[in-house]
């Protein structure tokens, strides 16, 4: 049987991020303070209101915005909600490989959706935009496969035309610099969690000046565009793990991870024949790799993974609640079967060659196995690289 | 010989299931952290009469295939019959943990049956015995009786 390893190897960074340290040191040290609500005019509401202002500033200096840009939210779906709120019964074009909180809440919002195509590593074509609408929403790097989008060209051809630009940065955020200024974006979907913060906070960058409706009604708070009472202990959290990148250059550690995740790349795609590497091999972020092994099903996969203590993504259908499989890999290889098959490896700062090594222990006899047991024969359909 | 006889694998397969005897070889997860009931996830990790290697080397008298690709579960059956009942039984499926639990479960229950008897096992039987799926998954992983129903017909249709 195969040896269990003393800790189990976390590869779903992707997913979320376990929360720095740092991270729970002050939100511990916010919970303990006998806070006030942050809107009160009183000492404890002002201290709440320190904390959230102190936060406010950090996260806007990781991606060169101005304090005032920044918006908390509950998280990146609300962002992206609310910036398809400010363009309802507008026309708007997104990528076909969006997170559905952009795909799904555009579908029920805008006049009108065009889905602007991606080439077979995922990129969108600037000159895919018509200039008739009103936003382009591009996502900054793919969550599932890791592409990075020509954001600036994009943005560049969309002021052309007079086309507001949003781009979803949650995968990106702290994993590369980014910028707003020269990005050229007018808004910015972020979150904590995937940054090494709490989940459930995020934040959306509107641009001053831009469009902007408020998704939730009823309340002052973030200057009148997002009502609800701050949610202190979280953003406390968020503003941690947004110091922590700018203190400790997350974007430099995590450039360092490329190597690792490239060496996996090549180790599997040596060791296990029949395989598909779904990321492209440039303008990818630098800790996602995402496979597809011929013949054998992402679930199954996962599960026999977890039960070695290595946890992994999938684009399967089986996996996913709606049954549907990978939209970003169908729309990258046309094919549901390499998108049933796809596994995201999303490697960590903490991730170790020791780590690397005990996946090809554990994965090339799972695969083995399960293309054993599978109706599948391998070689009949060519989806070698 | 199939290839995978000789990986580290090679234990955990249990081709003459007892479940109630059956121990999970690994567990880096406690169960409460499993998706799928106690025995689902035993049926997955060791799952029971699944055909090793080339399905040309079995000798068999029916064959009957359900699923595709594309859906992410496609399922076969590999029957050998004697005086009209099925005295073994092989499968082979591509899916994912609960397709192949629920073809392994069947492949148990239908083991010794008549053809008759055999055709009645249905999706409700391989799911009250795998103790119960998550209701999303059970129209597209247990289809095995489908290809068993398939093999039947196939093995009725001989002259």
């Amino acid at each position: 049987m195969l040896e269990q390893s003393d800790h189990p190897i976390y590869l779903d960074h992707a997913a979320t991020m376990p929360l720095l340290p740092i991270v729970k040191q002050q939100m511990q040290e916010a919970l303990l303070a006998d806070y006030g609500n942050a809107s009160s005019l009183h000492q404890r509401g002002h201290m709440a209101h320190q904390i959230v202002e102190a936060a406010r500033s950090q996260i806007a200096r990781l991606i060169n915005a101005d304090p005032a840009e920044i918006i908390f939210t509950s998280g990146g779906s609300e962002s992206n909600n609310t910036v398809m709120e400010t363009f309802r019964d507008r026309k708007v074009a997104v990528s076909a490989i969006e997170h559905p909180s952009v795909l799904e809440s555009a579908k029920a919002r805008a006049s009108q959706v065009t889905i602007l195509p991606v080439d077979a590593e995922g990129r969108v074509s600037p000159a895919d935009i018509s200039p008739d609408v009103d936003l382009v929403s591009v996502m900054l790097a793919n969550n599932e496969i890791g592409t990075l989008e020509p954001l600036a060209a994009i943005a560049k051809h969309c002021k052309k035309h007079n086309i507001f630009v949003h781009t979803d940065a949650t995968q990106a955020f702290g994993k590369i610099k980014i910028d707003v200024r020269t990005l050229g974006v007018d808004y910015m979907t972020l979150s904590a969690h995937k940054i090494g913060g709490p989940i459930g906070v995020g934040v959306l960058y509107v641009k001053q000046g831009s469009p902007y409706h408020p998704l939730i009604l009823g309340g002052h708070q973030e200057n009148r565009r997002r009502a609800g009472t701050t949610n202190i202990i979280g953003i406390a959290g968020f503003g941690a793990a947004a110091a922590w990148c700018w203190d400790h250059w997350s974007c430099r550690k995590w450039a360092g991870v490329a190597k690792l995740r490239n060496e996996l790349k090549q180790r599997i795609l040596q060791e296990i024949p029949y395989c598909t590497c779904n990321t492209p091999a440039e303008h990818s972020l630098p800790h996602i790799l995402n496979l597809s092994f011929a013949a054998a099903e992402g679930e199954s996969i996962q599960l026999y993974l977890s039960e070695q203590g290595i946890y992994v993504g999938t684009g399967s259908a089986c996996a996913a609640g709606d049954l549907r499989p990978s939209h970003v890999i169908m729309a990258t290889k046309h094919d549901a079967e390499i998108a049933h098959n796809s596994i995201r490896f999303a490697l960590g700062l903490d991730t170790t060659e020791a780590d690397i090594e005990r996946v090809m222990q554990v994965l090339p006899p799972i695969i083995a196995r399960l293309r054993d047991m599978s109706t599948i024969k391998l070689g009949e359909k060519d989806v070698s690289i | 010989m199939s290839q995978s006889e000789n990986t580290p694998h090679t234990s955990i397969i249990a081709q003459n299931c007892e479940k109630v005897n059956t121990k999970i070889t690994s567990g880096a997860s406690p169960s409460t952290s499993w998706v799928y009931s106690d025995l689902v996830k035993e049926h997955f990790l060791n799952p029971c009469n699944f055909l090793m290697g080339d399905e040309a080397q079995f000798a068999c008298d029916a064959i009957g295939v359900v699923g595709n690709p594309v859906c992410g579960d496609q399922m076969k059956m590999f029957l050998v019959i004697k005086d009209g009942k099925i005295s073994d039984v092989r499968w082979k499926t591509y899916g994912c943990a609960s397709a192949i639990a629920a073809t392994s479960a069947l492949s148990e229950l239908i083991k010794g049956k008549t053809l008759d008897e055999a055709l009645t096992v249905g999706p409700e039987t391989i799911t009250a015995y795998l103790g119960g799926l998550p209701e999303h998954k059970v129209h597209c992983s247990v289809l095995g009786h489908e290809a068993l129903a398939a093999a039947i017909a196939n093995y009725r249709k001989k002259p």
